[in-house]
């Protein structure tokens, strides 16, 4: 049957595709075995956790024959599958380990907070923890940021239906090809991603050399800097960055602001024309309401807080730049804010980083396109004949496409609906009470691959009080996140398995 | 002067019949009947062939030919043609198009023509002119519509301008007060010279410099602002888009909903409108009968006319059609609509002004023959290169527009002319002769 168009899902093909992507998704699990080697920390997680991912991985390769095609169809699967079986092998090391996240509802929690850069965490004390566990934590985000289908896609030679299986996974409205190539965009990608890695480390190391980020070495420089420019979150420290003083802060400030913006029109900024970025309308708005925002946060700081001016737009600028961009790092613990700033934060974890970042949420770009919409809406009631094609970037949006933004930003709010309504329901059963405030936070905080909540599972706390139900619910939300709905959402349509 | 014209449809005829009492004109068919119907009318040399193919146009004598004008109805012929005459004859090369992507691709150099004239861009302009500047007698445009001449009377309404000297008047960035016509005499004012009223003053400018003036010297009444176009075809659409860069505010009304949706995507500062112009319900709903102008171009004539006078009737101020057969025109005229003009016709005046001088891409006269106002190149022997206009200016003319490269310089005294430079120039008719040597 192969070359001839088939109407039902190919799932030995797809399995192929998944085995592949997880057979090279394992090789990472080797990078932490040498500093658990030098801090004499044991090899077991990691290596027995890279044996049984390959196993998985080239089992599943296994299912169907070389050269099997894949279309449409199986690209939502391959993605959504890949991450969900991803997360499974990344959530080894923890069971292996035996700490505070060894139960297999934990570990897959932590695994699947890490891949979509939520950062959420259901660990109590992380200072428990060996050096080389917090490391893998933290590169889970960093390789997660882009993307592991992306990643694979960068490596691999050749993988037939790549170009779906990259939109797929990318965050954002439409995925842009930087080169005609696919593997040469891919590269781009990771290639614009890795230089923003290495600039950050060689700041806060140097930084923390020169004396001015204090406890800042290189460990902590190149945790940290996995979970910035991944926008992830997750923090070796339980205080986040609380302790690591205004330089090594300011510096997070500046790449999550990277990580939370087109990674592409980097890479076109750099090698055509700078305009490439300012001209770019989404990068504009993203600037503008993080400058806002910032400012409406800092100006409450000020007003009712002890902190000295310079303090409070550091604070309000790290807050606002941490949610808006999907980290949910904390500079301080923001859950005793005044209700103004807080309300602020959750808007803005709705809101979300651009499309083609590393952040999550429903993006700025869809969000001005629901406003033009709206106010579309508006004059077509009184001049009912108007044509008023939506326009981004100076160009015009089909109506389809117009319809796609408005669907799914209706389903990103029902989700979120749904998600915290199963939260809230649950909560009213057992321990831990929530309040409907908190459990709406909780729901936007992992639907948005944020990270950071409210009350006991904010900036600095875990997740650890959810029953496992909320858990599991939480870890569903991120999966859905990360993946922009549409994958995950596909699946569960009956015409998607049908002839 | 010998000049080919290929195909004889209604542009081509036009051009031909201008042209046949002072030039030796040919044209080129693949239609017999055509040819003799054109052949019966003037002094013309009719070849039957097809314009595009080298054995016609050789046959034809392009070889000794000054002037070849590519006329048909198709653009893709008339390109072809073009081409084919360009490699066969030294002469100069016109292209008559529909669309006015290739002038634009001519004026950035990928048409190795000599000229494009687009049917679309003539009318709109026309109807541009029309609408933008109802109270002038003359208006032309120049270098592709970058440079406008207006013919303006000057009337106790225009405050601050009569009974003045043109320095107390003071003339605004991007324009140039040609002349003063007063009875029967041209002055080409220094600043001391006086304006009067009932004096006619000619002036080159920008269009946006023009629309100024247009303000200042008829207060009020030269204020058109909201424009409705009835029909976003090609000639439509291009209208609207040249209103809206002038600055005026356009509704467009298109009834076929693929069309409305393309122009609205199209022209961002333009209002589309997916709906019928004979409705009334919608016209009077929308306000269209407080509009400054209404301009009917569905390419139905029938419609037009109707459209035209549910503009009449709801108050428009003017209302102007483009009509597809000339012989309307006055039937158009006679029913109240203010200005029915035809593309075809348009088209055909754009070219015949294109061959009255082969160095000279535009031209226009003034007061019957006593003044041109002419777009000349500057050639690299001309005595006025690098000398300050004040220094030694020229007699019985002004130059009223620079185009250097990109730029459209509307000098002073102190600007000079540069190798390469063509320039919009305002001269008497019996110094013209002299002028293009110094030049």
């Amino acid at each position: 049957m192969r070359g001839v168009v088939e109407p039902h899902v190919d799932l030995r093909a797809s399995a192929r595709s998944i085995g592949t992507i997880v057979r090279w998704f394992s090789l990472a699990l080797l990078a932490p075995v040498p500093l658990a080697y030098a801090e004499g920390e044991s090899l077991r997680p990691f290596v027995v956790s890279f044996l049984i991912g390959l196993t998985i991985g080239v089992a599943l390769e296994r299912a169907a024959p070389a050269g099997a095609r894949v279309g449409a169809r199986e690209g939502f699967l391959i993605v959504a599958a890949a991450w969900a079986v991803a997360a499974g092998v990344a959530a080894l090391p923890y069971i292996l380990e035996g700490g505070d996240a060894s139960r297999p509802v934990d570990a897959y929690f932590e695994a699947m907070s890490g891949l979509t850069t939520t950062g959420s965490t259901i660990i109590v004390d992380i200072s428990s923890h060996g050096r080389a566990i917090v490391f893998w934590r933290s590169l889970t985000q960093w390789l997660g940021g882009v993307g592991i289908v992306v990643f694979a896609l960068a490596l691999l030679p050749r993988v037939s239906g790549s170009f779906l299986l990259m939109s797929g996974e990318s965050p954002g409205l439409e995925f842009e090809k930087l080169s005609p190539r696919i593997r040469q965009t891919a590269r781009r990608v990771w290639s614009v991603y890795l230089v923003g890695t290495l600039f950050e480390v060689a700041l806060l190391f140097t930084g923390g050399l020169v004396g001015l980020a204090p406890r800042m070495h290189l460990y902590e420089s190149v945790v940290y800097t996995f979970s910035t420019v991944s926008t992830g979150g997750f923090s070796p420290d339980p205080h986040s960055l609380e302790g690591y003083g205004a330089y090594a802060q300011w510096v997070v400030i500046a790449f999550m602001v990277f990580g939370g913006s087109n990674l592409g029109l980097w890479f076109l900024a750099v090698r055509r024309h700078r305009r490439h970025l300012l001209g770019d309308e989404e990068f504009r708005w993203y600037l503008a309401i993080l400058v806002g925002a910032s400012a409406i946060v800092a100006a409450e700081l000020y007003a009712h807080g002890a902190h000295r001016l310079a303090e409070a737009v550091r604070h309000g600028a790290f807050q606002v730049v941490s949610i808006m961009t999907t980290t949910g790092f904390g500079s301080e613990d923001y859950t005793a804010y005044t209700q103004l700033a807080l309300f602020a934060l959750v808007i803005l974890m709705l809101v979300g980083a651009s499309s083609g970042s590393t952040g999550g949420a429903l993006k700025v770009v869809r969000v001005l396109i629901v406003a033009r919409i709206l106010r579309r809406e508006g004059r077509v009631v009184v001049h009912p004949e108007e044509v008023r094609p939506i326009r981004f970037n100076r160009s015009v949006l089909s109506e389809p496409a117009v319809r796609s933004v408005l669907a799914f930003t209706i389903l990103y709010l029902v989700l979120f609906a749904v998600g915290a309504t199963i939260l809230m329901a649950d909560a009213s059963l057992r321990e831990p009470r929530i309040s409907p405030f908190e459990a709406l936070a909780a729901a936007a905080t992992n639907l948005g691959n944020v990270g950071g909540g409210l009350t006991f599972f904010g900036p600095f706390g875990s997740s650890a009080p959810f029953s496992d139900l909320s858990t599991v619910t939480l870890s569903t939300l991120m999966w859905l996140g990360r993946l922009e709905l549409i994958p995950v959402v596909v699946l569960l349509t009956r015409s998607y398995w049908r002839r | 002067m010998r000049v080919m014209i290929i195909g004889a449809g209604q542009v081509g005829t036009a051009v031909a019949l201008a042209l046949e009492a002072r030039h030796d004109v040919t044209v080129v068919d693949i239609d017999p009947q055509r040819l003799a119907a054109l052949s019966l009318r003037g002094d013309i040399l009719a070849v039957e062939g097809s314009g595009t193919t080298r054995a016609a146009l050789l046959r034809a004598g392009a070889r000794d030919t000054d002037l070849v004008i590519a006329a048909t109805d198709r653009d893709d012929s008339n390109i072809v043609a073009a081409m084919m005459a360009r490699a066969i004859c030294k002469g100069k090369i016109v292209a008559r198009t529909h669309s006015y992507e290739y002038v634009e691709a001519w004026r950035n150099g990928h048409l190795d023509v000599d000229f494009v004239v687009s049917s679309e861009q003539e009318s709109a302009q026309a109807v541009a002119r029309a609408a933008g500047y109802p109270t002038a007698v003359q208006t032309d445009v120049f270098v592709g519509g970058l440079v406008e001449m207006i013919e303006y009377v000057v009337d106790v309404r225009s405050v601050g301008i009569a009974g003045r000297t043109v320095a107390e008047v003071g003339v605004p960035d991007e324009s140039v007060i040609a002349s003063i016509i007063r009875g029967d005499r041209l002055i080409i004012p220094g600043g001391t010279d006086r304006i009067e009223a009932g004096d006619r003053l000619v002036l080159i400018a920008s269009p946006a410099a023009a629309r100024g003036w247009a303000q200042r010297l008829a207060p009020g009444h030269a204020a058109i602002d909201d424009v409705v176009v009835v029909g976003a075809g090609a000639t439509g659409t291009r209208i609207a888009a040249l209103l809206a860069e002038l600055g005026l505010h356009v509704r467009l009304v298109e009834r076929d909903r693929d069309r409305a949706r393309r122009a609205a995507e199209d022209l961002p500062g333009v209002r589309v409108f997916c709906a019928d112009g004979t409705d009334l319900d919608f016209m009077a709903r929308e306000g269209v009968g407080r509009s400054d102008a209404l301009i009917a171009t569905t390419g139905d004539d029938a419609r037009d006319l109707l459209i035209g006078l549910i503009g009449r009737r709801l108050g428009v101020r003017a209302v102007i059609a483009v009509v597809a057969d000339p012989a309307f025109i006055p039937i158009f005229e006679a029913a109240g609509v203010d200005l029915a003009l035809n593309e075809r016709l348009v088209t055909a005046e754009e070219i015949v002004r294109f061959t009255h001088d082969p160095r000279t891409t535009g031209f226009a006269m003034l007061e019957g023959d006593r003044a041109e106002v002419l777009e000349i190149e500057v050639s690299d022997r001309s005595t006025m290169l690098g000398v300050p206009f004040h220094k030694r200016p020229l007699t019985g003319a002004i130059v009223g527009a620079i185009v250097r490269g990109e730029r459209v310089i509307f000098p002073r005294g102190h600007d000079s002319l540069q190798v390469g430079d063509r320039v919009v120039l305002f001269a008497d008719a019996r110094r013209v002769a002299e002028l293009e040597r110094t030049l």
